[in-house]
């Protein structure tokens, strides 16, 4: 869809998955699309590069999201925002809808 | 108690007047009160309550119908709903101490839960704070489906400072 304008399918997804989830790390991406990780890295620092997205250390893990002082930060969210409206339910179902919100220890599930 | 409820609207008017009858009232909240305004649409398989009371009234309550303590929740062998009571106040996003204006009649049974409205932004603060789609499809589903005051949302959403989250929202409002 997006995969032209951004260069490759692996930056579409890195880019529509930080526009959904709000943030994500390279491990957790790559197993959401069934991607290689040394792909979906290579986007990551890409990106990061290029001022699109910031990133901080957490332990061993470094947590990426869409930097918010990026001068084209809104429109690209409009844009992504578009993108994601228009996948297949099936799709929306299946990789963007992984429960984020927190949930109390101990409940029984 | 009699038959097992099958469904969110029955346990919650069980659990209502087990609760009353050890002089304890409970507020409906979460996932439940989206299955109740939403025709199960998104059926949530736990129950919220947000009471003041004790622990021991609320063993007592739930034990009379008999469910038993696991964890945080209480089940009941056959029941395929968990419950639970989250400690107060009730709380939509940054805004605490809550009070909540939906009142579901079950038979005889009062509920006190969520309006339409307060489970929208109830919903809507897990999407601006967690990035929860989830939520934010209940949110959509609910508003969409009962009469609310999108500018009272609105004025609540102010407060939370999502900008972009609200956008999205009335996005995805106006396809559903």
């Amino acid at each position: 869809m997006l995969s032209t304008l951004f260069g490759n399918k692996t930056a579409e997804r890195v880019l529509l998955y930080l526009q959904n989830y709000g943030e994500g790390y390279a491990t957790q991406i790559a197993r959401t699309f069934g991607a290689a990780q040394s792909q979906v890295q290579k986007q990551l620092s890409r990106l990061e590069q290029g001022d699109v997205l910031v990133s901080v250390l957490e332990g061993r893990t470094r947590r990426y999201r869409l930097n918010p002082r990026w001068p084209f930060r809104k429109e690209l969210a409009v844009l992504l925002e578009r993108a994601l409206a228009s996948l297949p339910r099936e799709e929306i179902a299946l990789r963007y809808r992984r429960r984020t919100r927190p949930r109390r220890p101990g409940k029984v599930l | 108690m009699k038959a097992a409820p099958r469904s969110v609207r029955a346990l919650a008017a069980v659990v209502v007047r087990a609760l009353a009858e050890e002089g304890v009232e409970a507020v409906l909240t979460g996932g439940a009160v989206v299955s109740l305004y939403t025709n199960n649409a998104y059926e949530s398989k736990d129950l919220d309550f947000v009471c003041a009371a004790g622990r021991e009234r609320v063993e007592r309550a739930m034990a009379s119908i008999g469910f038993r303590r696991e964890g945080r929740s209480f089940v009941r062998e056959g029941i395929p709903f968990t419950v639970e009571f989250p400690t107060g106040p009730l709380a939509l996003g940054e805004h605490v101490g809550v009070r909540p204006a939906g009142r579901l009649r079950v038979g005889a049974t009062l509920i006190r839960l969520l309006s339409p409205a307060q489970c929208v932004m109830d919903r809507l603060a897990w999407f601006f704070h967690n990035r929860d789609r989830q939520c934010l499809d209940q949110a959509v589903a609910v508003a969409s489906s009962q009469a609310v005051s999108l500018d009272a949302i609105r004025r609540w959403a102010r407060g939370e400072n999502d900008e972009e989250g609200w956008t999205v929202f009335l996005e995805a409002l106006k396809r559903s």
